[in-house]
């Protein structure tokens, strides 16, 4: 019982560490318009080539620490649909390792080495837990939503400094957006993303997203920590940190259900 | 003939009188016991049917395939359009003078969760989105007459789609048993924390940063709010707020522990968040149940007409509960009929066996005088059908009266499948044809006991008759 509930929460790191590419659907003209401070964002967040990189999942009740997985996350863009599709291989804790979740586009996968099954996980099964948070790392902002600019706005960051931001906002622009509307903060000039609130269809708010420890990783300055508050259940929170970004040449095949039981990593 | 035959099997049933009491007292306690038991059993039927259509309505509407598939997912079986289907049904000719209450329902399956307080609650619920003074005009059904009605405690109003009602089990998992002030309902023990997860201290990073948007520890406690979440028909999680205004006592335990009651429109809200909003069912409650297998028929025929992909279900059929209570009752009737009947044959046989033999002289004489050995037959029948006819009306009269005293003494009972009580009732005369049919029986079973005995008389050698001491 205990594999089971451990696994669903490492789902969640799973899901957590898929950081979706982000792609521009039209770039207007005026600058700097809300698509483009999207796009230049969504640079940021993910570098523009296949990667392997380690994130390591912290999860907190009440603001003291509970939990602790760190796993081995593939990434790497979708041509056709321009998502990122994302391969999760659990390193620790050791009742964990070796359990395994592909993300491609909206499906998830979890495959577990001592039943040797791949089991698909279905919408209603990723309510709770620590598996919903992958769903706000995961949001393939420029392809799903459209962007509208609020204003320009000073906020407090994770640090409590001041940031001058962009305030957007975004609408469902398809069935396949997991969250009806998103409020982004995206700091002017360097176009870090710093806060995001998440609602759900009934219009109310589900998570917030702060990213925190900005640092260079292939080849560009990127957030290397992610807080997310479950606004609902408020004792609920979450750190992701992304470290040990490398390029790696993966090859398609990986992202495939069939492939799950055969995968290692080293 | 007859007259003079009836005459004389009376005067013999005055002779013995003692005799004759005891074995009309037989007939008669076989009479009342399976009269009180058939009065017991309409009142069951009939009260689990208005149970019954007062909740499910007597007729369901899905889409096709919900009822065999679609409790596991009832969001993917939504109705499209329903609406106008709703019009085109209450608008039919046939339909509209049978049709009581036509209302829609939301059947939804999500994790309702108590945030507030000290004790996080959450599980999984099975709710149901309705209107609610279509419900309310529902519960009013009572073609029978049985009195029962609990409405709504305290009422949904229409107007307000936050308001609703749980069933008490949940009410007490998520920890509301202080805020909706329920009775024998103690509060949950402290959640220890589990086991090798020790708290660590608390990083004040963390707890800054989570309380700067969101109050920490929930809003006020005291107030009896739940959220509800679900995940959409499109897959993506969806969450709402509920306002408790009350628990209801369900059945059974499953459901007590998981039952929310809620506005259709909160469900809809919950299923299909900004997508088209459908609805899990058309309910359809009838004037009178006659009208069921018609109804059904009709709403058939003009979903074939208009290429409709649905399907009519009865609440028979939705609630298999119902037919197992009917069938069990109906064999533990058989089984009363069977042992009261034996009973009734071998008294009556006993005592005309008796007949026979104190009267073999008489039967002697009667012969010598010429009278035919049908006439003896009949007339030993006879007898047996008097009996049986006494006996009957004694039991029938007193079946009567105990229920009619049963039904003043205002006893209250909690029948199958039921959470509150309702006053007992003996509905002896509910069903007249089958009340009938018992009283009936009995005489016949007395007559047919008495046809042995009678056969023996008749056959019985004049000489000989006549030669008995």
């Amino acid at each position: 019982m205990s594999g089971a509930s451990s696994a669903v929460r490492s789902l969640g790191a799973a899901l957590l560490a898929a950081g979706a590419a982000l792609t521009v659907t039209a770039a207007l003209a005026d600058s700097p318009s809300a698509q483009e401070i999207i796009a230049a964002t969504d640079r940021v967040r993910n570098p523009g080539e296949p990667f392997r990189s380690t994130v390591t999942l912290t999860e907190y009740v009440g603001g003291s620490e509970r939990n602790h997985d760190r796993l081995v996350v593939f990434s790497k863009e979708d041509r056709a649909t321009h998502q990122f599709r994302n391969l999760v291989h659990y390193v620790d804790p050791p009742r964990d390792a070796g359990k395994k979740v592909l993300l491609d586009g909206h499906s998830l996968w979890f495959f577990d080495p001592a039943s040797n099954v791949s089991i698909r996980i279905s919408a209603q099964q990723r309510l709770i837990g620590q598996a919903a948070i992958g769903d706000v790392l995961t949001v393939n902002l420029g392809v799903d939503y459209t962007a509208t600019l609020t204003g320009a706005e000073t906020i407090k960051d994770a640090a409590r400094a001041d940031r001058n931001c962009w305030h957007l906002d975004l609408k469902a622009a398809n069935d396949q957006a997991v969250y009806a509307h998103v409020e982004y903060w995206v700091e002017q000039g360097t176009n870090y993303p710093i806060k995001g609130k998440f609602y759900s269809d009934s219009g109310r708010l589900l998570k917030i997203l702060y990213y925190r420890s900005f640092a260079p990783e292939l080849g560009a300055v990127r957030p290397t920590e992610a807080v997310i508050i479950d606004a609902v259940d408020t004792s609920l929170a979450t750190t992701a940190a992304f470290g040990d970004y490398r390029s790696a040449d993966i090859p398609d095949a990986w992202f495939q259900r069939d492939y799950l039981p055969r995968l290692q990593v080293q | 003939m007859i007259g003079v035959l009836v005459k004389i099997a009376w005067r013999n049933i005055v002779r013995n009188r003692r005799r004759s009491l005891m074995t009309a007292s037989a007939v008669a306690a076989g009479a009342l016991a399976m009269l009180l038991f058939l009065g017991y059993t309409t009142y069951i039927f009939l009260g689990m049917e208005t149970g019954n259509v007062q909740h499910l309505g007597h007729l369901r509407v899905f889409r096709a395939g919900y009822f065999l598939y679609g409790a596991g997912n009832p969001s993917a079986y939504g109705i499209d359009g329903y609406r106008e289907v709703m019009r085109s049904i209450g608008a039919d000719p046939v339909l509209e003078p049978m049709i009581r209450v036509l209302t829609p329902t939301q059947s939804l399956m999500g994790i309702a969760a108590n945030y507030r307080g000290d004790n996080a609650a959450s599980r999984t619920f099975f709710g149901e989105g309705i209107i609610p003074s279509d419900r309310d005009r529902m519960l009013r059904w009572d073609q029978y007459h049985t009195g029962i009605y609990h409405p709504l405690d305290p009422p949904m109003a229409d107007a307000d789609e936050s308001r609703g009602l749980i069933g008490t089990g949940l009410a007490r998992i998520l920890n509301l048993c202080a805020p909706l002030a329920l009775p024998e309902c103690p509060p949950a023990p402290a959640a220890a924390p589990p086991p090798g997860e020790h708290p660590g201290k608390v990083n004040a990073d963390i707890a800054e940063l989570a309380g700067r948007d969101v109050p920490q520890g929930g809003r006020a406690p005291g107030g009896a709010q739940i959220d509800l979440l679900a995940a959409t028909v499109g897959g993506a999680p969806n969450v709402v707020s509920l306002n408790v205004i009350g628990a209801q006592p369900q059945g059974a335990k499953e459901l007590d522990d998981a039952y929310v009651l809620m506005h259709l429109a909160l469900a809809q809200q919950l299923v299909y968040g900004r997508e088209e909003h459908k609805i899990t069912a058309i309910v359809l409650q009838l004037k009178d149940s006659r009208y069921l297998s018609a109804a059904r028929a009709r709403l058939n025929a003009l979903f074939r007409e208009r290429h409709l992909d649905l399907e009519v279900r009865d609440f028979a059929e939705l609630v298999p509960f119902y037919g197992q209570v009917i069938r069990l009752f109906s064999s533990i009737f058989l089984f009363i009929a069977l042992v009261m009947g034996m009973i009734v044959l071998f008294a009556v046989v006993n005592t005309m066996t008796m007949n026979v033999m104190e009267r073999i002289n008489e039967i002697g004489t009667s012969r010598a005088m010429g009278v035919r050995r049908s006439r003896i037959r009949a007339q030993f029948l006879i007898e047996g059908t008097l009996i049986g006819l006494i006996g009957t009306a004694v039991g029938a009269a007193l079946a009567i009266a105990i229920a009619a005293l049963v039904n003043r003494s205002g006893i209250t009972w909690i029948p199958p499948g039921n959470a509150t009580a309702i006053p007992l009732h003996l509905d002896v005369l509910g069903r007249p044809l089958r009340a009938l049919g018992i009283c009936a029986g009995l005489v016949l079973v007395a007559t047919a006991a008495a046809l042995l005995p009678a056969n023996r008389a008749a056959r019985l050698s004049v000489v000989d008759a006549l030669r008995h001491i």
